[in-house]
């Protein structure tokens, strides 16, 4: 995110002190795989989401605060996988925590892991008083991707029929529709290796889409970002930017996005 | 760790340890196979994979299923039996990894600067054990 889609991150954070939320990044974070564990075989790939746990329980404790929110889905599915771990799976839990126990002080809990969404979604009344509705009457299709909504004991929303992506787009005063593909994968990381994988689901989400008489995608994933974009002439955008842009926050949104934008206000 | 020549019964009671999850709970409804984004993609898809696990046995150095599962986690989540095809599939990934198979070499891959890292850390994630 950091290296690749600084612009989501940058208008995150935008947003975040625009709702009057003080974020400070966690001092030392470690890349989370991507992945969680999925099976007793791999638990060692919770280590590096503990160890971020850890570090911003320590560093919460010193802020007051009680949060861990990141605009990464991929981030938020293992950390949130992590932190129900003691629970979830607490055998695999000791024998991490076990592992850990000589660099940090175990994570034991406390913390809520929140994705971008979560937060946006609980703020609708304020959001929609940023927006003005700068937006209206653009219709947006949310794409969600997987990593926010499966498995199910960590989806930001139900996972058969989210909503929260469309009440966020409804605050921004434009007009959400609905396709039947909004949650189906588009092929993920085998953009690298198997590329028709990625062709064929994306063409398929991208066919969904154009029937819903959609203007403009919104996506929270940078990886569906990448791969739509790739492969269909679609307009997408990220979620975060076009909030930002409807918020009135132009300066921490991508020039890209700006245009994108700019091109279907002069259409509607 | 158990090598590449399973019994079915050796690797149902690899994937109850590792998954807690029973594969003969499998009823074979095909539900999986109906929600899976790959499977057309797939040389066994993940029912027949399931059946194939309940059965005879799998050939892990020649099985493609496990290298193009996305572990998007739908039939996880779908399935009426909590037999999981995803965490199976994970499973067998994982042995295949640790006794030796390899999915691609790396040096095969399309990597240049302009490649995103979120990209080569889930690739990353999912062909190492």
């Amino acid at each position: 995110m950091k290296r690749d889609f600084s612009e989501v991150e940058r208008s995150s954070l935008a947003l975040l002190a625009a709702l009057g939320y003080r974020v400070v990044e966690i001092s030392s974070w470690y890349c989370c795989g991507g992945f969680p564990g999925a099976t007793a075989l791999e638990h060692v790939k919770y280590v590096s989401s503990l160890r971020t746990l850890s570090v911003a329980y320590r560093q919460s404790r010193e802020l007051g605060a009680d949060s861990v929110v990141t605009s990464c889905p991929f981030c938020y599915n293992t950390l949130r996988q992590a932190e129900q771990l003691p629970v979830s799976r607490p055998g695999e839990y000791v024998r991490v925590a076990d592992y850990l126990r000589d660099e940090l002080e175990p994570y034991r809990g406390g913390l809520r892991v929140l994705h971008l969404v979560e937060v946006i979604s609980a703020r609708l009344s304020d959001v929609a008083k940023l927006a003005e509705g700068r937006l209206r009457g653009v219709r947006v299709a949310a794409y969600y991707g997987c990593m926010l909504l499966r498995p199910r004991a960590v989806a930001v929303d139900n996972p058969d029929n989210p909503q929260v992506i469309e009440r966020i787009v409804e605050a921004l005063g434009a007009v959400p529709v609905r396709y039947p593909y909004r949650t189906y994968c588009c092929g993920s990381f085998h953009v690298l290796a198997e590329p028709a994988i990625v062709r064929g689901n994306t063409e398929r989400i991208a066919r969904s889409i154009a029937s819903s008489g959609a203007d403009i995608v919104v996506t929270p994933c940078p990886l569906c970002l990448y791969n739509l974009r790739r492969y269909t002439n679609l307009k997408v955008v990220h979620l975060s930017e076009l909030v930002a842009y409807a918020a009135n926050l132009r300066e921490a949104v991508s020039p890209e996005t700006l245009k994108v934008v700019a091109s279907l206000r002069g259409e509607t | 760790m158990a090598g590449l020549r399973l019994t079915p019964r050796e690797l149902r009671e690899l994937i109850r340890e590792y998954t807690g999850r029973e594969v003969t709970a499998c009823m074979q409804c095909g539900l999986c196979t109906a929600v899976c984004p790959v499977a057309s993609f797939m040389d066994l898809h993940p029912a027949a994979l399931v059946r194939a696990v309940q059965l005879g046995g799998v050939e892990l150095p020649k099985l493609r299923s496990i290298w193009i599962c996305v572990s998007c986690m739908t039939c996880v989540d779908k399935c009426p039996r909590d037999v999981a095809p995803g965490l199976v599939v994970e499973t067998l990934r994982q042995l295949a990894l640790k006794n030796g198979v390899e999915p691609r070499a790396y040096s095969q891959l399309p990597i240049d600067e302009t490649t995103p890292s979120i990209l080569l850390v889930t690739y990353s994630r999912k062909s190492t054990g």
